[in-house]
């Protein structure tokens, strides 16, 4: 309970509370300690190696005149990249290979983020290549 | 209940002529969008709408509250409801920059193990120790971490709360990893802590 006092403006609280004040508040500084032990150790093990970034292809398609291919760019490293470029490229016997590349804004430490890139060839029936070719630190 | 009833429309009224002022909500757009965004700008809004009653509103109003009680009570229930509504007030409008992830990308967990401290500090000291008006005192000899564990670190947890369910609405937590998760929520815990902690200083029940 808290009494408010409005001749002084001030509230001022109870010295006696009800159990479930207690309880709560408990209860609270466990998860608070439990969330600054859990950063704590995190900072500990991980800080300081780079991002370990891996592409792979979820499913492909055909979208109208052209093929989409969806793909899933894994970060298992902890910490995070920015602007990562992932290039795909097509390469059927006959012709010359074609490329496609998408920029990721950001590729979260211990995280999947989705995109897709677009291709003229199949690359269904072509041998296709996926490969993140660079980043920036965030 | 009226109160609210009109807050809200205000906020929806305001929130639908500011999106169209500043051109996002466009009229190609379809109106499911516009629906959208009028909903969740609404939320803030409202709330701000009875901030702005209840610390400026009418005179009159005042002496009438005035005379019934010289002591109101807060439950404590009611105290940990506002702490949400402010942090709820302050991380609405802060949630959807892309800051809040961006700042979360670059931080080390040394950076947010200090901003979980400083949070939590400053929302201590906002309520108890600065003298601001409505600012809250402990009875008698009561030690002062009692305050501590009774009200600043439930709030900091009600924070938290608040803060993930928001991020969620805002999709910030779509694929993200526990860990990455947490620091998104550390930073906006930040500004929502201070949230939290002013609801306690400007909003009261009615007595």
């Amino acid at each position: 309970m808290t009494i408010s006092n409005r001749q002084q403006k001030t509230h001022t609280e109870t010295g006696n509370p009800h159990w479930i004040e207690w309880l709560t508040g408990i209860v609270s500084t466990v998860l608070v300690l439990a969330l600054l032990s859990w950063i704590g150790r995190e900072a500990l093990v991980a800080d300081s190696k780079p991002p370990n970034l891996t592409v792979k292809i979820l499913r492909i398609e055909q979208a109208g005149a052209l093929y989409r291919v969806d793909i899933e760019l894994e970060n298992s490293g902890p910490s995070t990249a920015a602007a990562v470029r992932v290039v795909g490229k097509v390469t059927p016997q006959s012709v010359l290979s074609e490329t496609a590349e998408v920029t990721f804004d950001f590729a979260p430490a211990e995280s999947r983020t989705k995109g897709a890139l677009y291709f003229r060839t199949d690359p269904r029936s072509n041998p296709i290549e996926l490969t993140p070719s660079g980043f920036t630190e965030p | 209940m009226r109160d609210a009833i009109v807050a809200y429309a205000l906020g929806i009224l305001t929130s639908a002529a500011i999106l169209t002022l500043l051109g996002i909500v466009m009229e190609d757009q379809p109106p499911r969008e516009w629906i959208g965004k009028i909903a969740l700008q609404a939320v803030p809004a409202s709330i701000g709408a009875l901030l702005g009653r209840s610390q400026l509103g009418g005179q009159q109003d005042d002496d009438k509250e005035q005379e019934p009680a010289e002591e109101a009570s807060t439950s404590y229930t009611g105290e940990l409801f506002m702490m949400a509504v402010g942090a709820l007030f302050l991380n609405l409008n802060i949630a959807p920059t892309e800051e809040v992830i961006a700042i979360s990308y670059k931080m080390t967990h040394w950076h947010s193990m200090a901003t979980i401290v400083i949070s939590i500090l400053l929302m201590h000291a906002f309520v108890y120790a600065a003298k601001f008006r409505g600012t809250h005192t402990l009875a008698g000899k009561a030690p002062a971490w009692h305050a501590l564990v009774r009200f600043t670190l439930p709030g900091y947890v009600v924070t938290s709360l608040i803060s993930v369910c928001v991020l969620w609405t805002f999709g910030r937590l779509d694929d993200a990893s526990l860990a990455q998760a947490m620091m998104s929520m550390i930073v906006l815990n930040f500004p929502g802590a201070v949230g939290a902690a002013s609801a306690r200083l400007v909003l009261r029940d009615r007595p």
